[in-house]
């Protein structure tokens, strides 16, 4: 009650600003959304006493005081490693100190199956309170209504901190329902003593994005390791390291890995409707058609040379665990994340590691897409799930989490905090950041995601990429048509 | 005292069946997962049309056939070994068991690991002898007859255990009059083990059936039913377009169909096979 009888400060007139825009954004929303979630109309969250107002700090978390009452509160997620996982454990036990009344559990997943498992939970009807999605499925989350808006439990000041591609990747009508949890950036990783006992040149250290390499560039260079690795006689080491995203392989993670090799054909500035801006889109605006999006001829040329990757044995058909890191492989097309953890122990650097840009085509791109959870909208305790949240995002569990597990930060002033950030190829990957796009934007985000993989793992085996591409657009626009309601 | 029983089954084995039923005639909000309607047999007309469906039926076929094929001799070899009491039936008879105690997912990710084209066991077995490495689980050729072998090998154990069963009611007297006769061994097992053992083979040809025709967890773990749906059978495909496509009611008409398909191979094999028992 301090706070409101206090007179109207700087901090209360922009929460009350924030509310009214957020009601009317709602209301307005309401009207032409035909979304289950907004069926009947969202209840406004009550605004509780704000930053410094809880019994520990929630960081951005602006809504109501939390129950008395016994709470337990699911949070579904990856594992990660014993270290990190740690670290959640003493992030909970610090709240539940504060908060004895409430009790977390975890279940912990590969990361790999944890679309398919949040799909089955919401189905069942009986999900965990959290679960940790990613940025690509904020459209279904959001319209499915199966994602609570939490805008209206975190302060202003927190929403403009989160980086703006990824705050705009986690919002759907302007409301963030998925929260920007850690950043993918895509970047080349490559380990100088293997170019050094092959001979090769090893790739550009650039400072600037216009000055990398290209597909063309990448591949002779991929060719030469090959050839003279094997002429002196080695066999084990790849050119490339299999990729260890999702669950591992080729096909394992389009979003972030495979995309690259399409939507790097295409060109962001080229005219909208053009087969090259198309390509570089990946769905129609609606976001319910992918026949001509990712079938392009520029998309089918992108996975020709994603398929040169297999067919020119520079890298693995199937999941090989760590191979860059065990050196038995000279580059590792991988996330910002790898460099982030090189000179932690198990990490990157028992070897010499340079960093690079991915390769570029007509433009260089890269997807953002990163981890983001999100609460449940039918949990029992939304108060508290969403402050556990904002918990766990707040300065003090997310620091330690970015050195436990190198994750890329998604609030700028963090960053700024954070003298590790201030290394070169960090800054490069920053400027990453501000160039990398999301993933295609649709409400089927699923099906495309659950189609494309398996048709992308056909193409790296030896399938026509033309006709491979062409039946999953199709695939995926049938499957897409039920949205069309 | 059966109270319990018809309950559970009730509740777990018929309940189930009637709600796939009524979802394949339905269609459902894609947001809430809610049916919204009947639509006659749309879901059905959807399902025959589609090509992934009629790989996974063919799929399906192969599975059951190749299975079949695999499993019963081997089985029907293994029980005939460990009934011999020689040297090594031991060892057998507790291999055969520890299949049937090994976790069938452990299992799939274990075989996956040696059918790694570039690190696996068994290109490193075949380099050996001077084979060319194969792609096992990555070919569209040899895929399905991959993921047989490592379900085969799971499955084994029932079988030979009923077979197994099988040979021990035999009566030895049979044998020894044969043998007084003049007959040869193989004249034996053919005359008289393989006669008496048509009880027990009509339930494990029932049973290698249905678990063949059902293979899903190795194809979840170690194909995802690729590569080009090679190894799609039709419970994947219902598991797909369910939980993946966000198409219940296409899944439940294939989870539908297979339940009718299943019923159609078991009637047909008990009337060939059952009649014979009787007989």
């Amino acid at each position: 009650m301090a706070n409101f009888a206090s007179g109207i400060t700087r901090r209360n007139f922009v929460r009350g600003a924030a509310g009214v825009a957020s009601l009317a954004a709602m209301g307005g929303l309401a009207a032409c959304s035909g979304g289950a979630g907004t069926e009947g109309g969202p209840q406004p969250v009550r605004t509780g006493p704000g930053p410094g107002g809880y019994r520990i700090d929630l960081g951005g978390y602006q809504g109501p005081e939390l129950t008395d009452k016994p709470v337990v509160l699911r949070f579904l997620r990856q594992s990660y490693s014993d270290e990190v996982n740690a670290l959640f454990a003493s992030h909970y036990a610090t709240f539940s100190k504060a908060y004895p009344n409430i009790k977390i559990e975890e279940e912990l997943i590969p990361y790999g199956n944890l679309p398919q498992k949040i799909q089955i939970y919401t189905q069942s009807g009986d999900a965990p309170d959290i679960m940790m999605s990613r940025l690509d499925f904020t459209e279904y989350m959001s319209r499915s209504g199966q994602a609570l808006n939490l805008t209206d439990y975190l302060t202003q000041a927190f929403l403009s901190d989160l980086f703006t591609p990824m705050r705009e990747a986690g919002s759907s009508g302007g409301r963030l329902y998925l929260m920007p949890w850690e950043g993918y950036l895509p970047m080349v990783l490559f380990n100088r003593e293997i170019f050094k006992r092959a001979g090769v040149p090893t790739p550009p250290e650039v400072d600037k994005l216009d000055d990398g390499w290209t597909v063309e560039q990448m591949f002779e260079t991929m060719n030469a390791l090959t050839h003279n690795l094997r002429k002196k006689g080695d066999t084990a080491t790849w050119a490339l390291e299999s990729s260890i995203l999702g669950n591992g392989g080729p096909g394992s993670n389009y979003t972030q890995y495979e995309s690259i090799w399409i939507r790097n054909m295409g060109d962001r500035s080229a005219e909208k409707g053009s087969s090259l801006h198309s390509t570089w889109q990946g769905v129609s605006d609606n976001g319910l058609t992918v026949s001509g999006y990712l079938d392009t001829d520029e998309a089918i040329q992108g996975m020709r040379n994603y398929q040169r990757l297999f067919s020119e044995g520079l890298t693995p058909k199937s999941a090989i665990p760590a191979q860059f890191q065990g050196a038995q492989a000279a580059m590792s097309m991988n996330s910002i994340r790898q460099i982030l953890n090189r000179d932690k122990p198990g990490g990157a650097s028992p070897f010499d590691v340079g960093v690079t840009l991915d390769p570029r085509r007509n433009m260089l791109f890269g997807c953002n897409s990163g981890d983001a959870p999100f609460v449940w909208a039918k949990s029992k305790h939304p108060n508290e799930a969403a402050a556990l949240l904002a918990y766990l995002c707040s300065d003090a569990c997310q620091a330690p989490f970015f050195r436990s597990r190198g994750a890329f930060i998604t609030r700028r002033s963090l960053v700024e905090k954070l003298e590790e950030y201030q290394k070169p190829d960090e800054q490069l990957a920053l400027k990453v950041a501000d160039n990398c796009d999301g993933a295609p934007r649709t409400v089927g985000w699923n099906e495309y995601y659950a189609a494309i993989n398996p048709a992308v793992k056909d193409i790296a085996l030896g399938a026509d990429p033309e006709k491979t591409l062409r039946g999953t657009a199709k695939h995926i626009d049938d499957q897409l048509k039920k949205y069309h309601r | 005292m059966i109270l319990p029983a018809i309950v559970g089954i009730a509740l777990f084995q018929y309940y189930p069946v009637i709600v796939a039923a009524v979802h394949s005639l339905q269609s459902f909000d894609p947001f809430t997962n809610e049916a919204v309607g009947f639509t006659g047999l749309d879901n059905y007309s959807r399902m025959f049309t589609n090509e992934g469906f009629q790989s996974a039926l063919r799929n399906t076929v192969l599975y059951v056939m190749s299975s079949m094929l695999i499993e019963i001799p081997l089985s029907l070899a293994l029980a005939v070994f460990i009934d011999q009491h020689l040297p090594g039936t031991r060892f057998v008879r507790v291999s055969v068991i520890a299949t049937l105690a090994a976790s069938e997912t452990v299992a799939a990710i274990v075989w996956a690991q040696m059918y790694n084209p570039d690190q696996g066991l068994f290109n490193g077995l075949l380099s050996v002898l001077g084979v060319p490495p194969q792609d096992f689980l990555n070919s569209g050729s040899e895929a399905l007859i991959s993921v047989v072998l490592m379900s085969s090998w799971k499955n084994i154990g029932i079988p030979t255990l009923i077979f197994l069963t099988g040979l021990q009611a035999i009566p030895r007297d049979y044998y020894e009059a044969a043998a007084i006769d003049g007959a040869s061994g193989f004249r034996q097992f053919r005359s008289i083990t393989l006669p008496l053992l048509r009880g027990s083979g009509t339930v494990v040809v029932f049973m290698a059936t249905l678990q063949s025709a059902r293979i899903f967890v190795p194809i979840v773990l170690m194909t995802q039913g690729g590569p080009d749906g090679a190894t799609r059978n039709l419970v994947f495909y219902s598991y797909e377009q369910t939980f993946q496509f966000n198409s219940r009611g296409v899944g439940s008409a294939a989870a539908i169909f297979m339940l009718l398909f299943l019923g159609v191979i078991i009637a047909v094999q008990f009337k060939l096979l059952g009649r014979r028992y009787d007989s």
